[in-house]
């Protein structure tokens, strides 16, 4: 009997060491909005940042350094001003970037791809995490950006704009080199399976 | 001394419909709201429009059919297609856009710089009175995008985001074609100028 006790306590503790981890993990991971303001910026957030790793990963090594012109952003610091800014945008939230990261150097740290796809991978979910960790309530918070007055939504907003437009130049930059963005190739290729559309 | 009166009476009259002619008509359009949902939109809107414009204009006249390869939408295409999706997406968001515009075909229309210079404006007024015709509570009233759920937040959003990568694409056909982006070229003036303040020490 005695031994069989000390079979449920041994079998009780291992459940308890086991639950612990999946329980603390389940506390640090803030659950994704389903609806708000939240919800619509990170439905348009994860579509570009897949996005936009997709067009990092389809760049050859080799076109990395290459800009249009004398004193314009190349596409390495292209990729690595996005990762900037996602990094350095949640500040103004009280948000610190990574140990070892400092975004207002980032854009000029390496012209190597995987570095650069790795780079931009982790930002997209640092400023993912800081949209999952401000809540709904704090969206109408006062918080100085630039020096100006504003809200955490409206960093929100200007980050997802200024994103978008860096995005909307790798895409330039890619058809410049010949690359065809990832998801236009599947889609062109899903249109040549469909079957020709019978004529009226 | 009668006559006199009924003269002054007259020029009187006269002089009065004259104001009320000049006096302009009270815009009829809602307030610009200063704090809000609406006012952090609008206020992106108007970054991006003034960058657009700026760029539209800078632009030559002959670059405006430049393309950066077969299959690639050019210069005016780019411009032309910001312009449709502000005349057509506030259909969303309950604006129907001017009467006669269809979608299909319209990035190709003209390649004419002046015509899609002043398109580009009538179209980001249209949008923006889309905006303005709404309320801050209305932004969750729920919409269908591109198939799936969304609010007339939502779509607002996906506007500027929209509007934000194809005015990069336009800043990088820009800087292809050796134009330099005139907010560019202002800071980079504003950069050489010698500063006023005294050397710190």
């Amino acid at each position: 009997m005695k031994k069989a006790a000390g079979i449920v306590f041994l079998a009780f503790s291992l459940f308890l060491v086991a639950a612990r981890p999946a329980a603390l993990q389940a506390q640090s991971q803030p659950v994704a909005p389903t609806a708000g303001f939240r919800a619509d910026f990170l439905a348009d957030w994860d579509d570009m940042a897949k996005k936009g790793v997709q067009l990092a990963e389809a760049m050859p090594a080799d076109k990395y350094t290459w800009r249009p012109g004398e004193g314009v952003r190349s596409v390495s610091e292209i990729f690595l001003h996005i990762a900037s800014g996602n990094f350095g945008f949640p500040r103004a939230l009280g948000i610190q970037p990574p140990v070892g990261i400092d975004p207002g150097k980032l854009e000029k740290s390496t012209t190597e791809k995987t570095k650069v796809v790795e780079i931009l991978k982790q930002s997209f979910e640092h400023a993912r995490q800081a949209a999952l960790n401000t809540p709904d309530a704090d969206l109408d918070k006062a918080i100085t950006l630039f020096g100006q007055k504003s809200t955490a939504r409206n960093l929100f907003y200007i980050l997802g704009t200024h994103q978008h437009e860096h995005f909307g130049l790798t895409i330039a930059y890619a058809r410049f080199n010949n690359v065809l963005p990832p998801w236009t190739a599947e889609r062109q290729a899903r249109q040549a399976q469909q079957p020709p559309k019978k004529q009226n | 001394m009668r006559k006199l009166i009924l003269i002054a009476c007259g020029l009187l009259l006269v002089a009065a419909v004259g104001t009320f002619a000049q006096t302009p008509a009270a815009a009829p359009g809602p307030a610009m709201p200063t704090s809000g949902v609406r006012a952090e939109i609008l206020n992106e809107l108007a970054g991006l429009e003034n960058h657009v414009m700026r760029l539209a204009e800078t632009v030559p006249a002959d670059k405006y059919t430049w393309r950066p390869g077969e299959g690639v939408r050019s210069v005016s295409e780019v411009y032309l297609h910001i312009a449709a999706a502000n005349f057509n997406l506030p259909r969303l968001i309950g604006t129907q856009p001017p009467a006669g515009f269809k979608v299909q075909g319209f990035d190709t229309a003209t390649t004419d710089k002046a015509k899609i210079v002043e398109t580009l404006k009538q179209s980001f007024t249209h949008l923006r009175n889309a905006i303005l015709s709404l309320s801050d509570a209305g932004a969750e009233k729920p919409v269908k995008l591109l198939g799936r759920d969304n609010t007339y937040r939502g779509v607002m959003v996906f506007m500027l985001r929209h509007m934000g990568e194809h005015l990069g694409q336009s800043i990088a056909y820009a800087r292809v074609i050796g134009v330099v982006p005139p907010w560019t070229e202002e800071q980079q003036q504003r950069q050489q100028q010698p500063s006023k303040q005294p050397p710190k020490q």
